[in-house]
């Protein structure tokens, strides 16, 4: 059995001879810090740690879903110990110049109001030649021969233009100009699907991939009504296109607590949750008891635990057992590895985690 | 309905030219200024920071009824003097060192104004130094930290520590929050209380001042 026939065989309920292993990630910094515990010095990214720690490898196809063209990334200025720049994104925000990990400080989004998003989405137009990928058919290839999962991006619907709005914009905008935040959405669904299109057309994927980052820790950014008044009628197009070109297994990446809008997805199509953020409230064991095996899983592990030890650890896989034994689930980390996590913990989770997936 | 109650609905209801109109009758109509802020705008807060615990309602909720507020405040406030509302107590809020992330911050902050609270914000970054000499200044009731990465949570007791070793610990409440905060955390570096969301926070820092 290899690589891809597992992941579609674990995510169809089906017997395997181990479960899937794969891993969210690392913060970059965390790999000084193992540096300093034994962890061997090339061992500087996440490509290198996956193979490292063993882990299963998959393939994510990524249509051209972003701003073409993107903004120029330039420094405006340093000052305190902290730098303000351009992201290609056009946002402005600031960063501590030290590089030490922090959500940056967003100062200023390049849409404001209907003629800022005007002129704004000429970067975004569905028809633009230059979302056409001249070497498709390579890919469909390569695809094809792949005996490990292959993917593909379905951008986001809701998370990019909140990115480009900024937060409590476009949580004003939803009640101020509830019209404008409509029509920037609609886009951004006509994009995903003009851009995924080809590539449905010519390869067979196992899974399809989104991001939104729409909840906190107490819930979604919007409430469900209105997620399910702007989202879902979107969603479904994008998963039926999907199913209609076999995709089986389709996600968006949330974090933070989504209990609330499972439904919403499910409801689309969108049948799998990822990384599901334990300590937000998302949880693995809670998901399947209310929706059985209509809902696949990724991700669901504590990374908290990571920093209390192996007691912590093992109870926290023990806890998650019956559900990976059941089916449609991939246990990992829920997000990328925080830093101070010990190296020996983390090595202590692989080897208790391994054992639960069957190796 | 009484002008203060229309004045809260329309505060719960983010509404804010119905707001100002209904205050600007208000005051036309010979109502204290002082019971339009407590029985009408904070009144009306309450219920929205009460909801929004509940999850009834959410963050755009939450800031189309702060606007509404505010608009309410400014015609309100120059008519008052500042003995007339006594707010219930004063709370310094910063997010922690290291840590450059605001929005959780800022709602908390938000609703700790519409229930009344005087709240001096210190941004985002903010040292154990400037949160002591904050303290120090501004003598407040309460001390509120805000971390959104686990890196920067010990941040949170470096202000702590700094707090006693300046001999302040004894005149100011402490309380923390953000995602990867816990109660055990809170407990652990000896703060006084610990919020999960913005909704709560104003309730621990009622207990707290009380």
């Amino acid at each position: 059995m290899n690589a891809r026939e597992r992941w579609q065989r674990v995510f169809r309920f089906q017997s395997v001879d181990r479960i899937p292993n794969y891993e969210f990630g690392y913060w970059e910094q965390l790999y000084a810090e193992w540096h300093q515990q034994g962890l061997p010095p090339e061992i500087k990214d996440e490509k290198s740690a996956d193979a490292y720690f063993g882990l299963d490898t998959k393939m994510t196809v990524s249509p051209r879903l972003g701003l073409i063209p993107p903004f120029e990334v330039k420094t405006l200025y340093v000052k305190d110990g902290r730098r303000v720049y351009q992201t290609a994104e056009g946002v402005i925000c600031e960063v501590h110049e030290s590089g030490d990990a922090s959500i940056p400080h967003y100062l200023e989004f390049p849409i404001k109001d209907r003629a800022s998003w005007n002129e704004f989405k000429e970067r975004l137009d569905p028809d633009s030649p230059q979302r056409q990928v001249p070497n498709i058919d390579e890919i469909a290839e390569r695809c094809r021969l792949s005996d490990v999962p292959v993917g593909i991006n379905i951008g986001s619907l809701l998370g990019k233009p909140r990115d480009w709005i900024g937060f409590e914009q476009t949580a004003l905008l939803a009640y101020d100009d509830p019209e404008l935040l409509d029509e920037i959405i609609e886009n951004q669904c006509q994009l995903i699907i003009q851009g995924i299109t080809p590539f449905l057309e010519r390869i067979r994927f196992d899974y399809a991939a989104g991001w939104e980052d729409i909840c906190f820790n107490s819930g979604p950014l919007l409430s469900p009504a209105m997620l399910r008044d702007f989202l879902l009628p979107r969603y479904r197009r994008i998963a039926d296109l999907l199913r209609q070109h076999g995709v089986e297994v389709i996600w968006t990446d949330c974090d933070g607590n989504i209990m609330e809008i499972v439904d919403i997805w499910l409801e689309a199509g969108y049948n799998c949750m990822f990384p599901i953020e334990v300590r937000a409230g998302s949880d693995p064991v809670l998901l399947r008891e209310r929706y059985g095996q209509d809902v696949l899983l990724l991700g669901g592990v504590d990374k908290m635990i990571l920093y209390q030890g192996p007691e912590a650890i093992l109870a926290e896989l023990k806890r998650l057992a019956p559900v990976v034994e059941e089916g449609g689930f991939v246990p990992h980390i829920d997000h990328r590895v925080p830093c101070g996590v010990p190296l020996e913990n983390y090595l202590y989770y692989h080897k208790e985690k391994r054992a639960l997936l069957g190796y | 309905m009484s002008y203060f109650q229309q004045i809260a609905q329309a505060v719960i209801a983010g509404k804010a030219p119905d707001t100002e109109r209904l205050i600007n009758e208000a005051i036309a109509a010979g109502c204290n200024p002082a019971d339009i802020i407590n029985q009408g705008l904070v009144a009306g807060m309450e219920v929205v920071a009460d909801k929004f615990k509940k999850n009834e309602f959410y963050v755009p909720e939450v800031l189309i009824a702060a606007r509404a507020m505010h608009a309410g405040l400014a015609i309100v406030r120059p008519l008052i003097s500042d003995t007339d509302v006594q707010p219930l107590g004063k709370v310094i809020i910063g997010t922690v060192k290291g840590d450059l992330h605001d929005i959780g911050k800022k709602l908390v902050a938000m609703m700790l104004e519409g229930a009344g609270f005087e709240v001096i914000d210190l941004g985002i970054d903010v040292s154990p130094e400037k949160f002591v000499e904050a303290v120090r200044e501004h003598k407040p009731d309460v001390l509120g930290m805000s971390a959104l990465l686990t890196t920067t949570m010990p941040a949170m007791a470096d202000t702590i520590k700094l707090l006693v070793e300046s001999g302040l610990r004894d005149q100011v409440k402490v309380i923390v929050g953000g995602a990867p905060i816990t109660d055990a955390f809170a407990r652990e570096i000896g703060a006084d209380g610990y919020a999960p969301d913005a909704g709560s926070a104003v309730d621990v820092t009622k207990s707290l001042v009380a």
